[in-house]
């Protein structure tokens, strides 16, 4: 069968489950090892490099692929999880890509911008044997994807550039979460719905909360314009083993009367944080970070957990609710939190933390999901404390006698189609981005420590290499904290503005040059400013869009 | 020359005037277009139809009357004033003292230069580090006043993190950075003063005070004046390490027009209003260029008249007429 046969949506229809191959996932999980020497020795990427295109397509076309697939990574153990059928969304990606390349005679250039600490997860092949995802796309579609590679502090400084100047020259584009909005209305993010409905991705059925997360990360106003390859979800970091020491336990329990575990609850929280302050030490009780652009996603936890299901930041009228009761105590909270920090804070950012949680300096932090992938076993990181790193949903409160604890999603390597591009180039770049994007590469991908595009799907949390890679106990903890993710002030225009008012309002409450409720009543007047200038009819009409990406749990 | 001579001569420049003009001009004209625009990038309009959102003086006002611009230009001119100030004592001094010949003379000269070299985002870097509370700058202090004098306990100064200190760090490294390039335009222009004044007012037993009082400082006035108008337009610009340094912040506590300009246009996205205040900002500092350089003129105007009074009475022609060029080709 030639490889192109293969591709063909009409041939024979195969189940997406990659287990009805030769190498299922309880295959894979049970024997590994011994399946996975065989498959190694059998087909190395450096072997690989030295045969012809040619040859290589069909050895892999008749011996690597399991059966019925169409597609996907070959040359490791396990690869079988990451292939896929031809009625799959990355099959119906690729076949749709086949199209633009006549069926891979023809070759199509793909230039996509994205951000320097994430190249690596498309560009390093991974695992041991395998070949890099854009290896798999150029052989599979005969796609070439040129990745341009900026700093994301970049992000918005180069996308305006792109907006200002109507530049189509890179057909994909980096953004990030709260950028939904403003690109959709700036015209440079492309309406996706055609092509979502036309190619039909998986996200609504692998996302880990479902619907809501496509809701929250993929779209705005009711349509597609973006694709999510990032879970920037915020979640609490604790060092078991001081939570299990025995000392620790008993003199927790003679001060507060009560047991010393993670908290569930802000104000539980303060007493733990209290307690592990010892900077005598070099240990601090909870180093949540504080500094400018960052800070604010931890004041949002507490913020958007003191409603039920959610505290909103808007009403349906695009009114603040920040100067409610809720946001005055989220803040005056945020500022007594600087008592349990390192000094610094309000300057220090996530390396500082990731740093100081890997030597041991604290007992809680709020961090990506990632720290669990870069701290533990990083000789740069790790000074012994690594193993002893655990994960938890956010705290939260009681309200009307539920418990709502709520992180928050912020930054994300989003993806746009640029829509200034030329017209014929849209399909083909939405198609790599539902291709990346899919279950089967989005698993594999995210498994590579090459980058930090984090896991966002159901799967990828079952995943052994990126249970391997965020380990285990985080990847289930993981299941649990997806589902209780809020956004930050996204899927509206402006969300940047607002959320630079109230950054530097917090800041200010902070560093004690303004109270807690004239932060936030100046917060309040400024997004009252920006509604008026944007459009409140526009931004009532979002807020309401929005809400479906609200958790529920 | 001859008609068809010069009309040939402007058609050769003429592209180029005009492409000089294009280039100077087009920018400009944009911006002051914008600037009465709500304009944004995000509007979903190219900039040439930023006409729809036409708000005539709407940006301008918005700027001049609330208070985050003028807060901005506040601190903006407080760190001018006091590193421009610092840079040129520092500098002026480094300078006299290496105006003598003695040993070792150009590797201090080169020592002294090096933090000019330094690309700012790495100076503002470096003393990111220096300035962190358990960084070495408390370190040393702590070391001088507490284990040493014995004056104070551990010092944990929040350089940074400070709402009323941040901006000061701020402007220390802008002075660290920059009085090299003081110390080098000024003592150009020591080593070029006329050797035969100075050695006269020497003889005749002028003190060393009274030769830099008297005779120093005034031929060095328009190199001085010079010097600061280059380092105050350059301060008055200040981002790079002001950035990576505090970002603006504590909240705002050390943002500069360099840094609220940026956070409008790349955070806010108001091209609009980010425009009216670029272009207030080019009045202001123009103006305040103008009347920089009047002591300028002023300075050179006084040397020519110093030069005048100089010359024997019974010369022939008045020495206005002698610095004058064509009176010397008649």
């Amino acid at each position: 069968m030639e490889d192109n046969d293969r591709l063909d949506p009409h041939t024979e229809p195969v189940r997406e489950d990659a287990g009805s191959g030769g190498f299922s996932r309880r295959r894979f999980v049970a024997g590994a090892g011994v399946a996975g020497a065989a498959l190694v020795l059998g087909e190395g990427s450096a072997a690989a490099s030295a045969w012809s295109n040619k040859a290589y397509n069909r050895h892999l076309g008749k011996r690597a692929l399991s059966e019925g697939m169409a597609g996907g990574p070959t040359g490791f153990p396990g690869a079988s999880l990451y292939q896929y059928g031809p009625d799959t969304a990355p099959g119906r990606a690729i076949a749709g890509l086949r199209k633009y390349t006549n069926n891979g005679k023809k070759r199509l250039d793909i230039k996509m911008r994205m951000w320097n600490g994430a190249t690596g997860q498309l560009s390093q092949p991974f695992p041991k044997g395998a070949p890099a995802v854009t290896d798999v796309l150029l052989r599979e579609a005969n796609v070439k994807l040129h990745l341009t590679a900026i700093a994301p502090t970049d992000q918005i400084t180069k996308n305006l550039e792109t907006i200002a100047t109507r530049d189509g020259s890179n057909h994909i584009l980096v953004s990030a979460i709260e950028d939904n909005g403003d690109y959709a209305e700036a015209g440079l993010a492309r309406k996706l719905d055609s092509f979502v409905a036309k190619y039909r991705p998986d996200w609504d059925q692998d996302y880990a909360g479902g619907h809501t997360q496509t809701e929250m990360m993929n779209m705005y106003a009711g349509s597609y314009y973006a694709v999510s390859m990032d879970g920037d979800y915020q979640v609490w970091t604790y060092r078991q083993d001081l939570f299990e020491d025995p000392t620790n336990q008993k003199n927790f329990m003679a001060k507060y009367g009560y047991e010393l575990a993670f908290p569930t609850t802000w104000a539980h929280h303060a007493d733990v944080a209290a307690f592990f302050t010892r900077p005598s030490q070099n240990l601090y009780g909870s180093i949540d970070l504080k500094n400018p652009s960052w800070g604010y996603s931890n004041w949002m936890m507490r913020y958007v957990s003191s409603g039920n299901p959610n505290q909103h930041y808007f009403d349906a009228n695009a009114k603040p609710l920040i100067h409610s009761p809720a946001g005055i105590q989220a803040t005056k909270e945020h500022v007594a939190s600087m008592a349990w920090t390192y000094p610094d804070t309000l300057s220090k950012s996530w390396p500082e933390q990731y740093a100081l949680m890997g030597a041991g300096g604290a007992a809680m932090a709020t961090m990506f999901s990632n720290a669990t992938k870069f701290i533990p076993g990083n000789p740069a990181l790790d000074k012994g404390f690594g193993k002893y790193i655990r994960t938890e949903v956010a705290p939260g409160r009681v309200v009307n006698g539920k418990l709502i604890r709520r992180s928050i999603i912020y930054f994300n390597n989003q993806f746009v189609v640029n829509n200034f591009a030329d017209k014929s180039m849209h399909e083909p770049a939405y198609l790599v981005l539902q291709w990346l994007s899919s279950r089967q590469i989005f698993d594999w991908l995210t498994g590579n420590p090459g980058g930090y595009m984090d896991p966002n799907r159901s799967s990828a949390l079952n995943d052994p290499l990126v249970r391997a890679s965020y380990k285990p106990y985080a990847a289930d903890k993981l299941k649990t904290i997806i589902p209780h993710t809020a956004p930050t002030i996204l899927a509206m225009r402006g969300a940047r503005e607002y959320t630079l008012a109230l950054d530097t309002n917090l800041q200010k409450a902070l560093t004690k040059q303004i109270t807690p409720e004239q932060a936030m009543a100046s917060t309040a007047a400024a997004w009252e400013k920006i509604t008026d200038r944007i459009g409140r009819a526009k931004q009532m009409k979002a807020i309401q869009a929005g809400l479906n990406g609200w958790p529920t749990v | 020359m001859g008609r068809s001579e010069a009309a040939v001569g402007q058609a050769v420049i003429t592209p180029g005037q005009l492409l000089l003009l294009f280039v100077i001009a087009f920018p400009a004209v944009v911006a002051i277009y914008i600037s009465f625009t709500g304009w944004t990038p995000d509007s979903g309009e190219p900039w040439y139809d930023a006409y729809k959102f036409w708000l005539w003086f709407g940006n301008y006002w918005e700027a001049l009357s609330g208070s985050p611009f003028w807060a901005a230009i506040w601190r903006t001119v407080v760190v001018t004033v006091l590193a421009v100030g610092f840079e040129f004592l520092i500098g002026f001094g480094l300078a006299l003292l290496l105006l003598k010949q003695f040993r070792g003379r150009s590797l201090l000269t080169v020592v002294f230069l090096l933090p000019m070299m330094v690309v700012p985002a790495v100076a503002g870097f470096i003393f990111y580090m220096l300035f962190q509370t358990d960084g070495p700058v408390n370190a040393a202090l702590t070391f001088l006043l507490d284990d040493i004098l014995n004056l104070t306990g551990p010092i944990h100064v929040g350089w940074l993190t400070n709402p009323s200190i941040a901006l000061y760090s701020v402007t220390v490294v802008d002075i660290w950075q920059w009085t090299p390039l003081m110390f080098l335009i000024l003592l150009s222009g020591l080593v070029a003063l006329p050797d035969d004044q100075m050695n006269a007012a020497r003889i005749l037993g002028a003190s060393w005070f009274h030769q830099l009082r008297y005779l120093v400082l005034p031929m060095m006035k328009p190199i001085i004046l010079i010097a600061v108008i280059i380092r105050a337009m350059e301060t008055l610009k200040l981002f790079d390490s002001a950035w990576l340094l505090t970002q603006g912040g504590p909240g705002d506590a050390s943002s500069t027009m360099s840094i609220y300009l940026y956070r409008t246009t790349f955070i806010d996205a108001r091209w609009g209003y980010a425009s009216a205040v670029a272009i207030l900002v080019l009045i202001m500092v123009s103006i305040l260029a103008m009347r920089a350089i009047r002591p300028i003129e002023a300075a050179s105007q006084e040397t020519i008249e110093e030069l005048a009074t100089a010359e024997p009475k019974d010369a022939e022609i008045p020495i206005e007429q002698a610095l004058d060029a064509e009176a010397l080709s008649r």
